[in-house]
């Protein structure tokens, strides 16, 4: 999978791409903010660009939760792939974290500021410390650690669960966006990564549409993962 | 006397501790957007009933190790570490909160359009909470919101039962997919700060 290429499909407003090469931090496309109405960040030497802080933070906290539902899902249906996502994902919030932190440390000039930025530095580490429970997690699958059938039947089963499915050629769901399907099944629902010609796509905006074969993983109540896998599995 | 299916319990042990896991950060986030010490002090009561739930989950799997098999019981302990070291940074992250705390422009998420966000309510005459139990707002399978604290009489109450009653003048903290949150947003009166 290409790395690059996965993250700008998920890279939705804040078209925010991060790529650490030769520990220098390339920022594409993206506008900068500047901290208190002061010029944009600037890393030295190799480093050129600003970084959009805001749009980062956001990132890595969605990320974060989302990474722990893929992770679980993939201890419930023995999902080697999908583990494997879980720690690509991991470093990428790792790599994330510390452009942040970078960024965030040079803007500091005094005892205020430093007080003031307490709290977007524990929010991100917060949010890398989920990631890397989450990759925790996901190491039970590749350690070959699967649960015993049983135990992952009764966790398919709860409240709120993690489903995947097959989108069926026919299928109400093939050609129809995220949005739409929400008009037939309702809200109860995410739809956390959608696997198409061997690459993943993770947390589609609700343009996305979906085609038949792609491998659709959501999480929501049972009843509306229920429902979207009926729209998505069976033919009209 | 047959045996209580193993699987079964400890299935719903684990769904049970990742929610409380969650909702432990879900608090501690919502403290620091709302720069409330006392929702930031529910992850606080959170992270106790987590520490709660990883001990009966590792009884069980070592009174049962055998039903179990090694290789479950060792992956079952793993994912309990791992749900409590969750909710363990959570915490942390709300011990940080205080009510002088000046929101860093950064964090402003709240205007942000993120996945899970979080929506503060109060519920007045016309609100669609009035009167109902937690379990009969079919929240969760309808809209992907949970209701994760209730603030009464200047008291809050973390992760309410299904049996918890809401009333006028309730102070609801919702948290939730983006497009069900929306829609409540729009229906409800929101808070911009639950005062301390």
């Amino acid at each position: 999978m290409e790395e690059e290429t996965s993250m700008q499909l998920r890279v939705r407003k804040a078209q925010l791409v991060i790529k650490a090469e030769n520990n220098a931090l390339i920022r594409e496309g993206c506008s900068c903010v500047s901290y208190r109405g002061g010029p944009p960040l600037r890393l030295e030497s190799n480093v050129t660009q600003p970084l959009n802080v805001r749009a980062a933070l956001k990132e890595i906290i969605d990320l974060s939760g989302l990474i722990l539902d893929l992770s679980f899902a993939s201890v419930i249906y023995d999902n080697t792939e999908l583990a494997k996502e879980v720690l690509d994902l991991e470093s990428h919030v790792d790599e994330l974290t510390n452009a942040v932190t970078t960024h965030m440390s040079l803007a500091i000039r005094d005892k205020d500021d430093a007080s003031e930025s307490l709290p977007v530095f524990k929010a991100a580490n917060v949010a890398d410390q989920i990631s890397d429970a989450a990759a925790e997690i996901a190491k039970i699958v590749l350690r070959g650690m699967s649960l015993d059938t049983r135990l992952r039947e009764s966790l398919m089963e709860s409240d709120e669960i993690v489903g995947i499915f097959r989108i069926s050629r026919e299928s109400r769901l093939a050609g129809h966006s995220l949005e739409n399907s929400r008009i037939f099944v309702g809200v109860g629902f995410d739809i956390i990564a959608v696997k198409r010609d061997f690459q993943w796509i993770i947390n589609p905006p609700d343009e996305f549409e979906f085609q038949t074969t792609d491998v659709v993983v959501t999480r929501g109540s049972a009843d509306a993962v229920k429902i979207l896998r009926a729209f998505g599995e069976e033919p009209k | 006397m047959k045996r209580n299916n193993v699987f079964r319990e400890i299935g719903g042990l684990l769904r049970e501790l990742k929610d409380k896991a969650e909702v432990t950060v879900y608090l501690a986030y919502s403290g620091l957007l709302y720069s409330s010490v006392g929702i930031a002090s529910g992850a606080l009561k959170m992270e106790e009933q987590v520490d709660e739930l990883r001990l009966k989950l590792q009884e069980l799997v070592l009174e049962r190790g055998e039903e179990l098999g090694l290789r479950t019981a060792l992956a079952v302990m793993l994912l309990v570490e791992s749900l409590e070291s969750i909710s363990d940074s959570g915490m942390k992250l709300a011990s940080i909160v205080s009510r002088e705390l000046e929101t860093h422009p950064v964090l402003d998420l709240a205007e942000e359009e993120m996945e899970e966000q979080y929506l503060l309510l109060e519920v007045d005459r016309d609100s669609f909470f009035l009167s109902r139990k937690i379990r009969d707002l079919g929240f969760q399978d309808t809209m992907g919101i949970r209701v994760i604290a209730v603030k009464r009489k200047g008291r809050w109450t973390f992760d309410p039962s299904e049996e918890f009653r809401i009333e006028e003048r309730d102070l609801v903290l919702v948290s939730g997919y983006r497009a069900g949150i929306e829609t409540l947003e729009e229906a409800e009166k929101e808070v911009e700060v639950p005062e301390e």
